[in-house]
């Protein structure tokens, strides 16, 4: 935390090498935001890259008072809605959103044998698939605690957001994503199994 | 699970270890008796887990795209104050260039000073005597501050020491750019002083101790002090050119008269004295007011 803030202020003094390490330290979260929020790579790079350049430009404004990466995660946030808003005043009269979506990520390969591989990756498609039916705010509360890994306070701070709605967001965002699942058949609805005695199917 | 459903907001945070023991407790007790609400935790939990294995890595060369970007923007604004540096510093010297020909080519109007008040901070000050017949090139040279009209002056001792340009100084109209000018014909109607405008410096210092022959003519013409200078016969004869605000005339001395004049009145006297071949001492500095204007006339040119 003392080594970002040092780097911040060598950033804020127009040292290159300092924020280039602040990028570095932060590309994977702000990517992956970009990526669910826009929900298409080669648009995901370029929200990403410019939420580092508008970082860029407004380092000097930033007077740490909250964490660089609070500031930094909202303002990305922020650079990914307005692109949303831009996308969906010209999204009619472009690709489809579901043609832009079938482009959209590569599943990783992993050590599993090839059935469990099979399954992972149905299940990873079908959660991919989604989760980008969800909510712009069910996505980007999801992303920054899925993957980003932030604490509540966290999350509250990029969202300027109470604790107790960024847990009830969240909550609802959990259990839509699994009504999603659910609903086109890609996952097993173990809870009502339960309910209604019947064992879920193999 | 309709029963249930507040307990989803509890699964949830209970996944993020974000619940209190109370809450924890509670909740475990209750995931022990409802076998729908402890699937529920599973599968969010697996959810969870595979929303997390979404994650992708950025680009290999993001970092470094971002970077050069930022880079490319900094000497993108750099140029930019570097060029609007040059732009202003340009305009500045071409302003300057500019008021030395507007100044060079602005003619006098003969408008009287009055000097009671606020243009007695005009006296200038040093001594650099000086007794020549260029000293009407000079005379046309007068800038508003001091060191312009050290240059200037240089320069024109340096140049020609026509008399055409004295008569062009002298006569022709003013320029509506210099505000000097405009103000001390203003203090003049406003605060009127011994002399209808060639003012003593008697408001502030009595200074005025022979009768002032030359006075009515010089208010009335600019070029009446060519013709009039000539008949005073006090001399020696001093003439004090610089701007400097905080000089003043000496102290009152009986034996010497002080003018305090504008630029055109303090042109025409120093022509009238070229012409004439008076020789006379012109003090740039201020420096020797006291000791070299006790005697004569003396002449003050009032910067404002």
């Amino acid at each position: 935390m003392e080594q970002e803030r040092e780097l911040v202020i060598r950033a804020k003094e127009g040292d290159q090498k300092a924020f280039e390490a602040l990028v570095l330290a932060h590309e994977r979260l702000v990517y992956n935001l970009a990526l669910h929020m826009t929900r298409h790579p080669e648009d995901a790079r370029d929200v990403a890259q410019e939420a580092f350049f508008v970082a860029f430009k407004r380092i000097s404004t930033f007077k740490m008072e909250s964490s660089f990466s609070t500031w930094l995660y909202r303002l990305a946030s922020n650079v990914c809605i307005d692109f949303l808003r831009r996308e969906k005043r010209r999204k009619s009269s472009h690709v489809s959103m579901e043609e832009k979506n079938g482009r959209i990520l590569d599943l990783p390969d992993t050590n599993q044998s090839p059935q469990e591989r099979m399954e992972n990756r149905e299940l990873l498609c079908a959660v991919e698939q989604g989760m980008r039916k969800l909510s712009q705010d069910h996505r980007e509360i999801l992303v920054l605690r899925e993957i980003g890994g932030l604490s509540y306070e966290e999350i509250g701070a990029v969202l300027q957001l109470e604790p107790g709605t960024v847990k009830s967001r969240l909550a609802r965002a959990r259990l839509h994503l699994r009504e999603i699942l659910i609903r086109e058949g890609n996952f097993p609805d173990r809870a009502a199994s339960k309910k209604t005695g019947k064992e879920e199917p193999v | 699970m309709n029963d249930c459903s507040w307990y989803g907001e509890q699964i949830s945070a209970y996944l993020d270890g974000m619940l209190t023991r109370e809450e924890e407790r509670a909740l475990q007790a209750h995931l022990a008796d409802c076998p729908e609400c402890s699937a529920l935790l599973d599968e969010l939990r697996e959810l969870s887990e595979a929303v997390a294995s979404l994650q992708r890595e950025p680009p290999p060369d993001f970092a470094e795209k971002a970077v050069a970007r930022a880079a490319a923007a900094r000497r993108i604004k750099s140029m930019i104050r570097s060029i609007t540096a040059m732009a202003a510093m340009f305009c500045v010297v071409l302003l300057g260039v500019g008021s030395i020909f507007l100044f060079r080519e602005s003619p006098a109007d003969g408008r009287p000073v009055a000097s009671n008040a606020p243009s007695a901070s005009a006296y200038a000050a040093p001594a650099e005597p000086v007794s020549s017949p260029s000293s009407q090139a000079k005379c046309r040279t007068f800038a508003k501050d001091k060191s312009a009209s050290r240059e200037k002056n240089a320069a024109a001792k340096e140049s020609n020491p026509s008399g055409e340009q004295n008569a062009e100084s002298s006569s022709g109209s003013v320029s509506e750019t210099d505000e000097p000018q405009e103000t001390a014909f203003r203090e003049t109607e406003a605060a009127p002083g011994p002399g209808n405008g060639i003012s003593t410096a008697g408001a502030k210092r009595p200074t005025v101790n022979r009768p002032l022959e030359t006075e009515t003519a010089i208010s009335s013409s600019p070029c009446a002090g060519s013709s009039q200078a000539s008949q005073w016969k006090g001399g020696p004869y001093f003439a004090v050119l610089t701007a400097r605000s905080a000089a003043a005339p000496p102290e009152s001395s009986p034996n010497a008269t002080y003018l305090i004049l504008n630029k055109e009145e303090f042109n025409a006297f120093l022509a009238s004295w070229e012409a004439k071949g008076v020789q006379y001492t012109l003090d740039t500095t201020g420096e020797n007011i006291d000791s070299n204007a006790q005697t004569g006339l003396v002449l003050f040119h009032a910067s404002n």
